[in-house]
């Protein structure tokens, strides 16, 4: 039998019988929808998380020791764990009380300046909507450039978007130059800050020229990837050691190591979890589903006895018996398969709206993973194929004659 | 009566060669029979105990030959039909088809063996219910080697020999009468142009003027020189065929004579 001779008689087939093809995959389709809808949620959860978190600074681990630590003492802490850190950046986030900030001849608030090198856009993810962030030589000169978070650019020039590159601003009645723009859509907010509403500008025109004597905070930046470190270890080789370093014996109090990586690992094993919850639901559903096609396929052989004997009298051999019917309940769960992947993809839609109108101001991304519409299928595929066979087989090795006596 | 054209009988009679050319590889002599069965038993057992179905059945059909068998219910037509028709297999006995000896058979040279040489027509459920009659006649071609552009054509011609009206084709064939699904079948039989049409009580469900019908195609294709095994219990249509043999208890007898001898020697 040709492959499309086969389509064609199980087309046949379950077109005649539409009422009971679509009762029997209903089982897959609601396994299969309910797999994807909860996969795409926790999905969409996890990518919305990780981004709260700043998975870009999954590799920043955040050391802070108060007024003690210095420069001097970073660099010391650098080099004296090379394998860990590639390189510890110094950030000065002291805040001061608020100040005033002017521009475009108006006056605002702001409260919080971040001190920090040049590589500190990059070490956190941080993007520019337009300009870029400051140079090494900006900071080696201490020159008086800022990057404004766009928050502060829309309170002063009355949009994000406005073009402010080269403008100046004065901070405290000093002038400083804009050179770029912080996009807080893009950049997950900083450890401890909303892009948005923060000024950027090099350490050492913090120190320098707003003689700000806060204290130093480290952005030890991970060698390896986070996921393979165990970064609870890490936490505490890091206190001991800077506080060696440092020479104060209560590091364990004064020293404080935060990872955003570790944050994100727990809601990793989190996301394991419900996953696996998940696939627990999905296979028992799933499992349900190939019971019902196997049940529906028995009744199918049974209702169909003087088919299987007048194909068998018409020349048709076992094999050929056998792949009807096995295709039959293939194609029924592909099917099931199919439209289980579509609804599955409209309710996690409709979950996700809801979920977003319901949580103000929550922005669940819809994660759809094309991935997900060849595994279901091949999932779906292997159901009909493993609860098919043995009515399949029963079908075929029907003696033609009992089959055509049969009443 | 509605009639054959002679142009359908040589559309099927080319065909039909070409079937051979391929069936007669493995045909070890030529045989003048298209049927040769020596002693045919079959036995059915069962816990109950065992029924001698067919007790030693000799018949030999030639090229060409429209043969009825008669005989009374559970004599054993049909157990002797499904064998002739290799859909069962003797328990002793040998049965030659066209010289070929069937015995020697795998379960798929059996199928092969109905799907190119011989037709079934049977009493009931001969058609599948929601195909249109076209592709019911098509069926025997799917398990064929012949390539699919010959297959409506095949099926319009064989359902034209059996006096089918076009509009019907492409009905579905739970939408025809009784008589015209016998034809259909007929059709169906015909189609891969066999060695053999067998057909079990082919009017057994049918009244008399739809019998008459059902029989006129039997003898037109008989004329057209297909070889016709019609399996019945009534006189009247056994009556229109060339031959007739009787079976009775699983014993074939050439004349009722014979039949009713051997019962008082019983
Ligand atoms: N599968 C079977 N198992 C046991 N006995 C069987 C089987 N098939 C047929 N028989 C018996 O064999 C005998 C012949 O049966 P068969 O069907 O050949 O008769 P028949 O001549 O076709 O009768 P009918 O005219 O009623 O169709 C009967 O006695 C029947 O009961
Ligand atoms: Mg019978």
């Amino acid at each position: 039998m040709k492959f499309r001779d086969i389509l064609q008689e199980v087309q046949s087939t379950l077109l005649a019988n539409r009422m009971r093809s679509i009762l029997t995959i209903l089982g897959i389709v609601i396994g299969i929808a309910a797999v994807i809808t909860m996969s795409s949620l926790v999905s969409g959860m996890g990518e919305s998380l990780s981004k709260g978190f700043g998975l870009q600074q999954s590799k920043v681990v955040t050391i802070m020791a108060g007024s003690d630590a210095s420069e001097a003492s970073y660099e010391a802490l650098a080099k004296a764990m090379p394998q860990i850190y590639s390189s510890i950046l110094i950030v000065d986030n002291s805040v001061s009380s608020s100040f005033s900030v002017e521009g475009n001849s108006k006056t605002i608030t702001a409260n919080y300046i971040i001190g920090s090198s040049d590589e500190y856009a990059e070490a956190t993810g941080l993007q520019c909507s337009s300009g870029s962030y400051f140079t090494a030589q900006d900071n080696a000169s201490a020159h008086k450039v800022v990057v404004l978070g766009d928050g502060i650019v829309k309170d002063l020039y009355g949009s994000k978007n406005a073009q402010v590159v080269g403008e100046k601003i004065s901070i405290l009645g000093d002038s400083y130059t804009i050179v770029g723009v912080a996009d807080s859509s893009k950049s997950g907010g900083t450890l401890m800050t909303d892009t948005g509403t923060t000024i950027y500008m090099p350490f050492s025109t913090k120190r320098i020229r707003l003689n700000s004597e806060g204290s130093i905070i480290g952005l030890g930046m991970l060698k390896d990837d986070p996921i393979t470190l165990d970064l609870d270890q890490i936490g505490k080789d890091t206190q001991q050691t800077f506080g060696s370093i440092l020479g104060i014996s209560d590091w364990k109090d004064a020293i404080n190591v935060v990872s955003a990586a570790s944050m994100v690992n727990e809601l990793n094993s989190l996301v394991t979890a419900i996953a696996l919850l998940m696939t627990t639901i999905a296979s028992i559903s799933l499992l349900v589903g190939g019971i019902g096609i196997m049940n529906m396929m028995l009744t199918n052989v049974t209702e169909r006895i003087h088919e299987i004997g007048l194909r068998k009298s018409l020349g048709a051999r076992s094999r050929d018996i056998t792949v009807q019917f096995l295709f039959e309940s293939i194609i029924l769960t592909i099917l099931g398969g199919l439209i289980g992947v579509i609804f599955g993809y409209l309710a996690s839609g409709a979950m996700v709206a809801l979920i977003n109108v319901l949580m103000n101001g929550f922005d669940l991304p819809l994660s759809v993973d094309p991935g997900l519409v060849l595994i279901a299928t091949a999932v779906s595929a292997a159901i009909g194929l493993i609860f098919g066979y043995y009515p399949a087989r029963r079908a075929a090795k029907m003696d033609p004659v009992e089959a055509l006596r049969y009443e | 009566m509605k009639s054959f054209s002679s142009h359908d009988s040589i559309h099927f009679d080319s065909s039909r060669t070409g079937n051979l050319a391929t069936a007669s590889q493995s045909v070890p002599y030529h045989s003048p029979y298209v049927i040769d069965a020596q002693r045919l038993t079959r036995v059915y057992r069962s816990p109950a105990g065992n029924t001698y179905a067919l007790r030693g059945v000799t018949l030999r059909v030639k090229q060409g030959e429209f043969l009825a068998i008669m005989g009374s219910s559970g004599s054993g037509k049909s157990t002797l039909m499904s064998i002739l028709g290799c859909l069962d297999t003797a328990t002793s006995g040998s049965y030659y088809l066209e010289g070929e000896d069937i015995k020697t058979k795998t379960d798929d040279e059996l199928a092969s063996i109905r799907a190119t040489r011989i037709g079934f027509v049977f009493q009931s459920f001969n058609l599948l219910p929601r195909i249109s009659v076209i592709r019911n006649v098509m069926l025997p071609l799917l398990y064929t080697a012949c390539p699919v552009r010959e297959r409506i054509p095949r099926a319009r011609a064989a359902l034209r020999a059996v006096s089918i009206d076009e509009k019907l084709f492409d009905h579905m064939s739970n939408e025809l009468s009784g008589g015209q699904v016998q034809r259909v079948a007929i059709a169906r039989a015909l189609v891969n142009s066999p060695a053999l049409i067998l057909a079990d009580e082919p009017t057994g469900n049918l009244d008399s003027e739809t019998t008459d019908q059902v029989l006129s195609s039997f003898e037109s294709l008989h004329r057209a020189g297909r070889t016709i095994v019609l399996i019945t219990h009534e006189s009247d249509v056994a009556s229109r065929a060339d031959r007739c043999v009787y079976i009775k208890d699983g014993c074939l007898y050439d004349s009722v004579a014979a039949m009713h001898n051997a019962r008082k020697v019983v």
